[in-house]
């Protein structure tokens, strides 16, 4: 996959790297089961701080769809596909909903009352 | 994109003595070294007897014989089809890829040295004795043969490897660029996977454990060692960043091949036909040859092309990203200076 980072971006570096995992994971680009390159290498090449990439690794490790074992690299879980597509829409229906001015309490009510 | 296709009659001219000196290489050489192969045969043929031992069992003892004829025609045969093979590979009298060059090169010394080096140990370890039974333990024969047919393998494919036009198989699909703002920084990485490669390693692993256990612990031995290199080589993965091109092998942290920026002319998307690589898997050497191909499958890889003149091949799914981000980097550090 492409790992790209923009730092005239208006969105933060690791917003960035999250948002790219999440949609190559999302269409498929990287499969369940599949190992990232390690992130050392990876943020070297990128010229970000390790750290920096760690937490974007750890956000989607939250969202269940990266798994993070010391030592052994970072997979992709077997479920990720589905879940990325819906962790997706998800933060569509949050920014949405912002927009129309409910707030993050309203929200979550909303979403609530639906379960 | 090819630079290789210049005027058409120098061209010719060095296509000629090219297609001579691959028929020289792959055929007259091996022929040569197998001459030399049979002279102790020939000088001590009235000493031998007339059933030679061929086989050696685990403690040394002759258990297998052939006639002297039928061992002379065993061993011309198995040059026999080497030659032919050379000469079918060299056949064409157009420019030839380089892994063409040097596989005429490896497999007509290789087996005549092979041949020529069973003929003539069998020949100095059995004279003087009257039955085959009693040859003398003669493992040595076999690893100077195997020695013998390495290293002139190995010369000849450093020959024949400067025989063919480097990367001349296939032409560039595409050399795309993408766009990068100075701002912007990008790492590509994709990993292939052989799957038959997969299950050959795993069943050399299978079949060395089984045959350690079972009854010879040294060919065992010998086929999990084997297994070592092909599972790791069965995945390959690629990283394309700003620093040049990485591929690394399986799970095994050495060796890594690293091709900086500052080496590479160009970067562009090719359909690899292993054939015109050398074969499957790493094949040919930046360091000693005109090129090296990592070959997993017949379809689409990167092709880098060196400032040094060399051609270094990769196969993976989707070049296009790779190559272009390649392409770009590399238009950066022009722009650098």
């Amino acid at each position: 996959m492409l790992w790209k980072v923009d730092t005239a971006s208006k969105h933060s570096i690791h917003d960035q790297l999250a948002g790219q995992l999440r949609h190559a994971i999302a269409e498929g680009r990287l499969a369940p089961g599949e190992k990232l390159a390690p992130a050392r290498e990876l943020a070297d090449g990128l010229d970000v701080n390790v750290h920096t990439l760690l937490r974007a690794f750890k956000t989607l490790r939250d969202e269940g769809l990266l798994e993070v074992r010391r030592g052994r690299g970072t997979t992709v879980t077997g479920h990720a596909p589905r879940q990325a597509q819906f962790v997706d829409r998800a933060r569509e229906l949050v920014a949405e909903a912002r927009q129309a001015g409910l707030t993050d309490q309203e929200i979550r009510l909303t979403v609530e009352a639906q379960l | 994109m090819n630079d290789q296709t210049q005027d058409p009659t120098s061209s010719d001219v060095s296509t000629m003595s090219r297609w001579r000196a691959r028929f020289w290489l792959g055929v007259g050489l091996p022929t040569a070294i197998l001459a030399v192969g049979y002279i102790p045969f020939v000088l001590l043929r009235s000493e031998l007897p007339d059933r030679l031992a061929t086989h050696f069992d685990g403690a040394g003892r002759a258990d297998d014989s052939m006639a002297v004829g039928s061992f002379l025609g065993v061993t011309g045969a198995m040059v026999g089809v080497g030659l032919a093979l050379c000469v079918w590979l060299a056949r064409s009298r157009r420019p030839v890829p380089v892994g063409v060059g040097s596989t005429v090169g490896f497999l007509g010394p290789f087996v005549a040295a092979l041949a020529g080096g069973i003929v003539a140990t069998t020949a100095v370890s059995q004279r003087g004795i009257d039955n085959w039974t009693d040859a003398p333990n003669a493992w040595w024969s076999l690893i100077v043969a195997v020695v013998a047919a390495l290293l002139a393998g190995i010369a000849g494919a450093r020959c024949g490897s400067h025989l063919g036009v480097p990367g001349s198989g296939r032409d560039a699909v595409d050399t795309p660029v993408m766009d990068l703002s100075d701002a912007e920084q990008a790492v590509w990485t994709t990993s292939l996977r052989s799957t038959p490669l997969h299950l050959l390693g795993l069943s050399c692993a299978i079949v060395g454990v089984v045959l350690f256990a079972a009854a010879t612990p040294w060919l065992g031995v010998g086929v999990l060692v084997s297994a070592v290199p092909l599972s790791a080589l069965a995945t390959v993965r690629v990283r394309v960043d700003r620093t040049g091109l990485g591929v690394s092998y399986g799970w095994l942290p050495w060796p890594r091949t690293a091709v900086s920026v500052e080496r590479i002319e160009a970067a562009s998307i090719i359909d690899v036909r292993p054939m015109e690589w050398g074969g499957w898997g790493y094949r040919g050497s930046l360091k000693v040859m005109n090129q090296a191909a990592v070959v997993h499958r017949a379809g689409p890889g990167i092709r880098l092309d060196l400032t040094n003149g060399k051609v270094f091949v990769v196969t993976v799914d989707e070049p296009a990203t790779g190559v272009a981000l390649l392409n770009a980097q590399i238009q950066r550090r022009v722009i650098a200076g």
